[in-house]
Order: C-alpha cells, then sequence, then structure tokens
C-alpha cells in the first residue's frame, strides 16, 4: 500500500504545528498527515458515495481543503473529528455530480442507501451485504440515516460519543438517543436479535 | 444530570464484524491521487511558508519603525501618521509639548517647593513630581504625565531634546550618563516597546 515506509512518530498536533510553521519541514508534515489519515478518509467516502473512483477525488478534495487552511489552523479537536464532515461533504457532492451526468435524480444524497427496494445500494461494491450477514445488511439499511451514521461512527469507525457529537456538530445528548435507538432495533429484529444472546 | 441513554449501548463483537462487513471492505488508494495531491500540497506550502517569514518581518519592521519614528524624523506614510497623532494629542494647538519643565525651571521648581528634594537619578526610580505633567500617578518614564509609560513618552522626550538643544530636565537622564540627549530617549522607547510586548500600552 502507497505511503512512508516510517510512519511519522510526532502526533497530529506536532504535525499541524509543523506545517503551520512552515519552512521545509511543512510538506513533510503534511505528507505525514495525509499517510497517517488517508485510508480512513477514503473507508468514509466510500462509505457515502459507495465507488471508489468517486471516493478518489472526495479524499483528494477533502485533502486539497486542508492543506489550503494552512496557515493558521488550528487543531481543536482529533483529526479525523475535522476530516469527517469534509470527507462525508465532499462523497455526497461528488455523488451528486456523478448522478447528475448520468441524468439520474440527485435527491436523498445524505443517504447512499436510499431508494433502493432493499435498502441496499445499487453499487456493485455493496453486493457483499448478499453474502452472510444479509439480514444484518438490510435491517442497518433500513434505519434512518441519521441513526446509521452514529451506528457507523460508534461501533465500525469507534469514535467515543463525544467525539461523535464534534464531528458531525449535534449536541451529546442527540448522539446518545440515536445510537440508543439503533442498538434498540438491532436488538429487537428477528435478523439481528441473536447476536445478543447469551 | 445523567442522559436517559447514558447507560452504554453495545454491540456484540459479531454484530460489529457484521457491520463491518456492510461497510464494504477498504478501498484501495491510488498512487496517481497521492502523487498529484501532495505535488500541489507542497507547491502551495512553499509558497505560503515565505509569507510567514515576511509576515514576522513585516511585523517587526512595523515594531521598529515604531521606536525608530520619534528620533529620526523619518518621511513618508509613516511619519505623517506620527505627525497626526501627534497633532490630535497635542489638541493641534501647535504648542510645545507639556513633556514637563526645563532643567532650569526644574530647579527653579524644586527650589521653591523642596529646596532638599533629590534629583531623579535614573531608571527605576520615581521621578520628582515636578518632572512629570500633572495630573497624572508619577510613574517612571512617564515623560508626558500620562500614568502610563509609552511609546509616546520617547516621542516627547525626542521632541523635548530636539527642542531643547540637550537641556531639558535632568529627570529624564534615563540612562544615567549624567546627560540627557537622543540615548535617553532611546532608552525609554526600548522600554516603552518592551512593555508593548508584554501587553501593556505602546
Amino acid at each position: 500500500m502507497p505511503g512512508p515506509a516510517h510512519p511519522d512518530p510526532r502526533d497530529d498536533q506536532q504535525l499541524v504545528a509543523a506545517i503551520n510553521a512552515g519552512g521545509d519541514g511543512a510538506a513533510d508534515a503534511f505528507e505525514a498527515l495525509y499517510y497517517r489519515h488517508r485510508d480512513y478518509a477514503l473507508k468514509l467516502a466510500m462509505r457515502f458515495c459507495g465507488e471508489r473512483s468517486l471516493a478518489l477525488d472526495a479524499v483528494q478534495d477533502s485533502f486539497v481543503y486542508v492543506y489550503k487552511k494552512f496557515p493558521g489552523f488550528t487543531l481543536t479537536a482529533k483529526f479525523t473529528t475535522f476530516l469527517y464532515p469534509v470527507v462525508k461533504h465532499n462523497a455526497l457532492t461528488a455523488k451528486k455530480k456523478a448522478r447528475r451526468a448520468q441524468g439520474q435524480p440527485t435527491g436523498s444524497e445524505g443517504d447512499p442507501l436510499a431508494g433502493q427496494p432493499d435498502g441496499r445500494a445499487a453499487d456493485p461494491a455493496r453486493d457483499h451485504a448478499d453474502a452472510p450477514g444479509t439480514g444484518v445488511a438490510r435491517l442497518v439499511a433500513s434505519l434512518p440515516e441519521a441513526q446509521r451514521e452514529v451506528l457507523m461512527l460508534r461501533f465500525v469507525d469507534g469514535l467515543p460519543l463525544e467525539e461523535i457529537a464534534r464531528a458531525l456538530d449535534i449536541p451529546l445528548g442527540t448522539v446518545k438517543t440515536r445510537v440508543h435507538h439503533a442498538v434498540r432495533k438491532l436488538r429487537e429484529d428477528p435478523a439481528t436479535k441473536n447476536y445478543f444472546a447469551p | 444530570m445523567t442522559h436517559p441513554h447514558d447507560q452504554h449501548d453495545t454491540l456484540p463483537d459479531g454484530l460489529i464484524d457484521a457491520l463491518r462487513d456492510f461497510d464494504g471492505p477498504a478501498a484501495l488508494p491510488s498512487v496517481e491521487h497521492d502523487d498529484a495531491l501532495l505535488a500541489q500540497a507542497r507547491a502551495h506550502l512553499a509558497e505560503i511558508a515565505p509569507d510567514i517569514t515576511a509576515h514576522a518581518a513585516a511585523a517587526d519592521h512595523r515594531r521598529r519603525s515604531r521606536v525608530v519614528l520619534g528620533f529620526v524624523g523619518a518621511g513618508g506614510a509613516v511619519a505623517a501618521a506620527a505627525a497626526v497623532t501627534f497633532a490630535v494629542w497635542f489638541g493641534m494647538d501647535g504648542k510645545a509639548p507639556a513633556y514637563g519643565p526645563t532643567m532650569a525651571e526644574q530647579d527653579q521648581a524644586n527650589a521653591i517647593s523642596d529646596p532638599s528634594s533629590p534629583t531623579w537619578g535614573g531608571p527605576g526610580e520615581t521621578p520628582p513630581p515636578s518632572v512629570a505633567r500633572q495630573p497624572g500617578p508619577a510613574v517612571a518614564g512617564d515623560v508626558d504625565g500620562s500614568g502610563t509609560l509609552d511609546i509616546l513618552d520617547a516621542f516627547a522626550l525626542a521632541r523635548a531634546v530636539e527642542r531643547d538643544g540637550g537641556t531639558p530636565t535632568r529627570g529624564h537622564d534615563f540612562n544615567g550618563d549624567g546627560r540627557v540627549d537622543r540615548q535617553d530617549a532611546d532608552w525609554l522607547a526600548d522600554r516603552a516597546v518592551a512593555l508593548d510586548r508584554s501587553g501593556g500600552r505602546g
């Protein structure tokens, strides 16, 4: 996989400071920051637009947005928290443009699975959901987008609730409520309740 | 106050794995995208790096300009701005700045008010009340009697030195060399700028 052979030992705050400091080390620091978060950004972009080429463009646009914030960029939260809404926006925008170019309706941009009879994305990249776990895929896809989003951030990405609240710019209580409702549906649905069996 | 959903909503590992499957496999990055992006980033960061230096140099230049302003009578926009500042400060009446009495005047005042009053020997000591313009508390270096030490004090002293040909008040011998001259104004300016750096006026 492309990337530096030796990951930079500096944390994100230190890398941001190095970029702000300018000079010869700025570009190297940005490169380290990019390779550290590229794969997660790509994963997020795939989640929202479901197509690799669009996701790659979205990631590229996202990091262009990042480096253009320098100098003067201040990291007040985790970098992933900052990155999430940027990637989401760019991925949905890329998907919208692609649909428009193909003459398809561009509604429900926030829900990559919307509009499909079975709740699955039309994109082949999501056909893996036909494999084992189809019931899970159907149920998750049927969740309201807001609940599905926090479910993925919490349990797939492993973000703390507070970070999710910051990434989505919503109150912490709202995050807790959405997670709670999503988990309750998973507990009660016949397709997934067996996972909770002792 | 606890949230009604503060109890931990957790998922079994098997279900989390299923969610990961739903999320799909990781997409392979693109070397071409990496290279293109990083090249753009390098170009951008290379452009802004000199600006950072330039901003710092400009800030330093502005600071130095403020210090030098009162002493060299520099022309141009900076001097014009200073002239406006002074015109406003002195009420645009064309009168001499009330930086304090001349040495002769001060001696006379001291003789009248308190013949035994010691002469202020330099920095760190409170100037005699007759030196500072009234009203205003006595502050070391407060030539104009504004109650604070700032660059305007240095400016006032510089003007006084220029006007009186080296015979301004004795209490303005800030560097303690026995003379009141441009070096004292320089000393005062340095001190005023130092105060400015620490958040004071200047």
